[in-house]
């Protein structure tokens, strides 16, 4: 929404706007191209460099390409991806859908049961489905009491890899889809009704449409996001499912290979531009603005999709559910994905008071010997409260960047609007791997290494992203008119700021803050590169733990990280509560 | 508390012994300083917080910060001595480790260990950079149940799939798996190195489909044998010993290899002599016997076995009827051909 005041034309432009309104940008851009583009093109730069002599060398690709079980990982990692972006997407629309047709308050408390297990650590849920898909698990026992084969084989193939990094990835894909589902304007639909529309007609010519866009950016970055995985598949998967992660792990890790490595992660780079650009090419995401009618091709796509499923429906009218069938469906197939996403995480918890020294399910319960070890171990501590500041620098440290050119697009337009926005989101399309071992070269160089700040900015460049969207939102949904009519009462800029701009958009700094801390709370990669082995967070700890002994000690740290995610929504839900509504505000008889 | 007596004796007579410790000493407690140790972490960590860490504390004054390093720690080792941020001035290392970094140039300070202190040492767990003082074995390991008329008796009898049917796991790492499969190929121990690749890769192809899960770290081959998720896998001592001990029923047999874990300090470290009382003080026979009785690592120290009870020392590698099985594991030979026979490894699990 613009200001009615006039912009003084004689003042200097930077990204098509007055100076004085982008310079908060400025920051923002400026960080991710020291600490993402610079350190990216060091990396691709010594990818392409033969270690021995020094000069231009392809060598590490041709390596890739050259050996049939590299070409094969590629193969997996691809195929991996693809299947968990299409089941994320296919599995979180109706829940999306959903979700959207909830009131706010429904809404919220529903998004953080999906949320909840995303900021689960990954690591953890990996153990606990190693206890529940062993050959002597809860699930084998089960299918051996109904005579059931394949118990003994749920683990280390393909289908558990892939189901498992849905798991991970689903409420990704429910959160990413959900702005779109609420832009629709449900009258559309009331109106395609009244004109005598079918429910195939209305879902596929109507609501599909308008949807595509957002399931297509969705499907897109959970595609990236699987590309960097590497935990899941070593602990879940068999040799015929590793992936490009693994391997660069592996390389960097084991063998010392950062020439190759470097390589493995450039691939990757490549491949997730490959993906933005097709995807854009097909479904249009850069004018991602609702206004843009989507590209034909997939209109016309919709349109047969419709017929089909009118034809089908006058051919067999049992097939045909009335709205309130489809409401009630949606509503309880949206329960039990939650359900699904959250019971195998729940299982973790009795872990966590077994009195046997290793995990098990179901567990001897009866102790708090865990949590007595936990935080009396002084590394345990230590790590905890690394990763208490490390997330509070990083959520500090991203707010204010993100915050202050949030601020500015909030109030700008244009088509540069829309440049500035993908290039916040850059973070995005980059495989946490990849951006800490870029970060690594960088920060090797700046003696950086294994020092808390390394860690936060790693994570600061991760979080921006998150943090951008949602403080956008905020700002988008404010009123900014109200800083004029505060202004126009002879209130001064600090005044304005202090009592009017921030006790509204307090909940939302806080939610940005909430989700930039989160984010690093769970961060694993960075801190594994970055830390240098020598600083350790409490997901580098686990992973140490992880690779050394799996003691229900792991299952004891994961309840206490559970219990600060849950504390951290609750703060946020208090805030929301105490929000006043611009609207609300307005409105009030005073 | 009965090993306290020894201890004092032992200290005041090596610290008579040695002036250069004496000085060392004496210039630890009016500093209050602290050594930075980079250990394995978990339950070795553990076990040298109670056997090396707190009695060194106590006897000195000086104290011992114990952080964990990577499973590989040569790239944090190298990073640290080529940016000259001393942040470890003593590290945990493994005879690969040491090999690796004296071929890739001088990472390593010298110890000056004097040689009455490593006098009853078994042979090759010393060298003028490195220390010895904890030595696991490569073994393996079998689900008892599931072999109630005798389980395999060496590695001939695990690639024999027919005659010991059973879920397999193997360790990912070209390290000790190609010695074992030159074992089970029928390569006389003795004549195991330099090792004959060829023939051990293809020794390695016969068992590969067999093979259910190739393990990539410890925590996940104990969480293997624990849950009885596989019936017969290679295993290292300690967390063999670990899993029995926590209850699984499962069989070991000392057939196979053993390495050695060690001190190393980085070159140039500014703490250097303080790092080296410190190793000096993890030679005592009476220490490592302590080490030795929390975990089930073997000391390299013989005299160690004084202060240990025969049926302690029937669960450790250095125990002369156990260690008879193992063979040394050549880090040299590894130190010169481990990058290529990673990459040939890695290709040959993928293909």
């Amino acid at each position: 929404m613009m200001e009615a005041r006039p912009a003084r034309r004689t003042e200097r432009q930077l990204f098509g706007m007055p100076l004085s309104r982008s310079l908060p940008i400025a920051p923002g851009l400026f960080f991710l191209a020291v600490f993402l583009v610079v350190p990216l093109a060091l990396m691709i730069f010594r990818s392409l460099t033969d270690p021995a002599t020094g000069s231009m060398s392809l060598s590490g690709i041709e390596t890739l390409f050259r050996i049939a079980g590299y070409r094969r990982v590629l193969g997996n990692t691809l195929s991996v991806g693809i299947a968990c972006a299409i089941l994320s997407v296919a599995l979180g629309y109706p829940v999306a859908n959903w979700l959207a047709s909830l009131d706010e308050r429904h809404r919220r408390r529903a998004l953080f049961l999906v949320m909840a297990p995303f900021w689960t650590s990954v690591l953890v849920r990996s153990f606990a489905w190693l206890v529940l898909l062993g050959r002597h698990g809860p699930v084998a026992t089960f299918l051996n009491f109904f005579g059931l084969p394949g118990g003994d084989a749920l683990l280390f193939n393909r289908i558990t890899v892939v189901a498992t990094m849905v798991h991970v990835l689903l409420p990704m894909a429910i959160i990413s889809m959900l702005p779109t589902h609420l832009a629709i304007n449900r009258q559309l639909l009331s109106a395609a009704r009244t004109l005598g529309g079918g429910n195939a007609d209305i879902f596929w010519r109507i609501y599909m449409p308008l949807s595509l866009r957002g399931c297509a950016a969705s499907g897109l970055l959970i595609f990236l996001m699987a590309l960097g995985f590497f935990i899941t598949p070593m602990l879940l998967g068999g040799l015929h499912d590793v992936l490009l992660g693994e391997l660069i792990i592996l390389q960097i890790d084991h063998l010392q290979n950062w020439h190759f490595g470097g390589a493995l992660a450039l691939v990757i780079v490549i491949i997730g531009g490959l993906a933005i650009l097709l995807a854009n090419g097909l479904f249009d995401l850069s004018g991602a603005r609702a206004t843009l009618p989507p590209r034909p091709s997939s209109i016309a796509f919709c349109d047969r999709t419709a017929q089909l499923f009118t034809r089908l429906g006058r051919a067999v009218p049992a097939l045909v559910p009335g709205p309130a069938t489809i409401a009630r469906a949606s509503s309880i197939y949206s329960w039990f994905v939650i359900v699904s996403l959250t019971v195998p995480l729940l299982a973790i918890i009795p872990m966590a008071f077994t009195r046997d020294v290793f995990l098990t399910f179901p567990p001897r319960l009866g102790t708090f010997h865990w949590f007595a070890l936990y935080f009396h171990d002084p590394q345990w501590v230590a790590a905890t409260l690394a990763s208490f500041r490390i997330g509070a620098g990083a959520a500090i440290l991203s707010v204010l960047l993100a915050g202050s050119a949030a601020y500015a697009v909030a109030r700008a337009d244009g088509r540069i609007v829309g440049m500035v926005i993908l290039l916040f989101m850059i973070p995005l399309a980059v495989p946490p791997i990849v951006i800490a071992l870029a970060l690594f070269g960088l920060f090797a160089k700046m003696s950086l290494l294994a020092t808390d700040l390394a860690i936060i900015l790693g994570h600061t460049v991760i979080c921006i992203p998150v943090v951008f969207t949602i403080l956008l939102a905020g700002f988008r949904s404010y009123d900014w008119r109200l800083n004029q009519a505060a202004a126009t009462l002879g209130a001064r800029t600090g005044a304005i700021v202090g009592r009017v701009a921030f006790p509204l958009l307090r909940s939302v700094v806080i939610s940005a803050l909430i989700a930039g801390f989160l984010t690093s709370f769970d961060e694993l990669t960075v801190a594994l590169f970055l830390g240098g082995g020598l600083k350790t967070t409490l997901p580098k700890q686990m992973w140490d733990a992880i690779l050394l002994e799996a003691s229900p000690l792991l299952a004891a740290v994961s309840v206490t990280m559970m219990i600060v995610v849950v504390v951290l929504f609750l703060v946020m839900e208090a805030t929301q509560k105490n929000r006043i509504s611009p609207e609300r505000e307005l409105t009030l008889p005073h | 508390m009965s090993m306290k007596r020894p201890t004092r004796r032992s200290i005041l007579a090596w610290g008579a012994s040695s002036p250069l410790l004496a000085t060392d000493l004496a210039r630890a407690q009016t500093t209050d300083r602290q050594l930075t140790i980079a250990d394995v972490g978990a339950e070795p960590s553990a076990a040298m917080r109670r056997a090396f860490y707190d009695p060194f504390e106590r006897e000195t004054g000086i104290r011992i910060n114990a952080v964990p390093h990577e499973a590989d720690p040569v790239t944090q080792f190298k990073l640290m001595v080529e940016t000259r941020s001393y942040l470890w001035d003593v590290c945990m290392l493994n005879s690969a480790h040491v090999a690796q970094l004296e071929a890739e140039g001088d990472y390593l300070g010298r110890l000056d260990i004097p040689a009455a202190d490593t006098a009853d040492f078994l042979p090759n767990m010393v060298s003028p950079v490195w220390m010895g003082f904890s030595v696991y074995a490569v073994m393996m390991a079998w689900q008892t149940s599931h072999f109630p008329n005798g389980g395999p008796k060496d590695w001939r009898d695990y690639w024999d799939v027919r005659r010991f049917p059973g879920r397999r796991s193997l360790c990912r790492s070209p390290t000790f798996s190609l010695e074992l499969a030159l074992l089970a190929d029928g390569v006389a121990p003795a004549d195991l190195y330099p090792l004959d690749v060829d023939r051990a890769f293809a020794s390695l192809r016969r068992i590969k489909d067999h093979i259910a899960i190739w393990w990539a770290n410890g925590a996940q081959n104990t969480f293997l044998l624990e849950s009885d998720e596989v019936d017969l896998s290679d295993s290292w001592s300690a967390r063999a010993q670990a899993a029995r001990t926590a209850g699984a029923p499962i069989s070991l047999l000392w057939n196979g290899l053993y390495d050695v874990d060690g001190w190393g300090i980085p070159i140039g470290s500014p703490q250097a002599s303080l790092a080296r009382t410190f190793i000096r003080f993890c030679a005592r026979a009476d220490r490592q016997a302590e080490y030795a009785r929390h975990i089930a690592n073997g000391p390299t120290n013989r005299r160690s076995f004084d202060f240990l009870t025969p049926e302690r020392a029937l669960e450790l590698p250095t125990a002369p009827e156990n260690f008879k099985g193992l063979t040394g594991f050549d880090a040299a030979w590894w130190g010169t051909n481990l990058a290529a026979t990673s990459e040939r490894f890695e290709e040959f699990l993928l293909e």
